[in-house]
């Protein structure tokens, strides 16, 4: 990836990857490690694994997550993130929005292309 | 870790470092998180190879504490929640409550050895008196608490009425022997209270 793309994404990130967060956590609780490894596989969304806890630790304050701690097969107990009402609603309204922003975006981009043509 | 340790801790420290200017939650809560990260990722053995890979794809401290001090955008509708349960004090009063109630039948045990006029022994008495009200508050806390997992909940919760059955179990026993017997169910509570009781004091910090 160009030094170019990784800026233009780093600024997509923001609006954006908090709400991905949301939605992993959204059907059952993660823990840290896992969702940031999901966040992480092609390196679209995240760039870095520890990225990942500024921004749970943001989504915890904002009461959008919690935590719990869930006994683990392998050492010590884990933390769990899931998912509070305040955080559901927060991701339903993003929802809402994302997808004729996406179309907007879509659209923009497409007509410049043809534009220039 | 034991060779390799040295770069983790440097890793943390660095982190450690430049969240200062993080909210003291904020950066304790991020510390938590990689340093769980890292004990989840590495194994004790591990090399220096595969912690020099691992941190790297944790990604530099920089980089993280830049996202740190990123600034929160507008929440109207989402005002922190209080988290009443999770704070320090909740461990602390756990602890303080359910201690209290086994060292004052320590005293009076040791004060009241030999003797046998009381139908009850006093140990007896003062646990039928107060151990059922202390429980209920230890019980509720615990139970609603996030900071426990399920079987330091159990154990939290489970000690002070097992004591109690244990300390009228013994109440047929001759006095060294009950005396001696509830010392060591005391004890042992004690212990089991104090050790799920720092657990939660750990995570709540």
């Amino acid at each position: 990836m160009v030094p170019g793309d990784e800026r233009i994404l780093t600024h997509l990130r923001r609006g954006a990857v908090e709400y991905c967060v949301l939605a992993m956590i959204a059907d059952e609780p993660a823990y840290g490690l896992d969702i940031a490894r999901r966040l992480t596989r092609d390196g679209i969304l995240m760039s870095g694994e520890g990225t990942l806890y500024p921004l749970l630790a943001r989504l915890r304050t904002a009461g959008q997550v919690e935590t719990t701690w869930r006994e683990s097969t392998e050492g010590p107990p884990r933390r769990y993130y899931a998912i509070t009402p305040a955080g559901q609603s927060s991701l339903e309204a993003f929802r809402a929005v994302w997808m004729p922003f996406r179309q907007a975006v879509d659209d923009a981009v497409a007509d410049t292309k043809r534009s220039q043509l | 870790m034991n060779q390799t340790r040295p770069l983790v801790d440097a890793y943390l420290e660095r982190l450690h470092g430049l969240l200062d200017g993080a909210p003291r939650e904020t950066r304790a809560e991020v510390m938590a998180g990689v340093r769980e990260h890292l004990d989840a990722r590495l194994p004790d053995d591990a090399s220096p190879a595969q912690v020099r890979s691992v941190l790297g794809e944790l990604g530099t401290p920089e980089h993280i504490a830049d996202e740190a001090n990123v600034a929160v955008p507008d929440r109207a509708s989402a005002p922190a929640s209080p988290r009443l349960m999770e704070r320090a004090w909740v461990p602390v009063i756990v602890m303080f409550v359910s201690l209290l109630w086994l060292v004052a039948p320590t005293v009076i045990v040791v004060g009241s050895s030999g003797n046998s006029a009381l139908a009850l022994h006093p140990i007896e008495l003062l646990a039928l008196l107060f151990v059922p009200p202390a429980w209920p508050v230890v019980a509720i806390m615990v139970g609603i608490s996030r900071l426990w997992i399920q079987s330091e909940k159990v154990a939290l919760i489970a000690t002070l009425p097992m004591l109690a059955g244990w300390l009228l179990l013994l109440s047929p026993l001759p006095n060294v022997l009950r005396t001696v017997g509830s010392l060591l169910g005391v004890v042992t509570a004690a212990w089991v209270v104090v050790r799920a009781g720092r657990k939660g004091l750990a995570r709540a910090r």
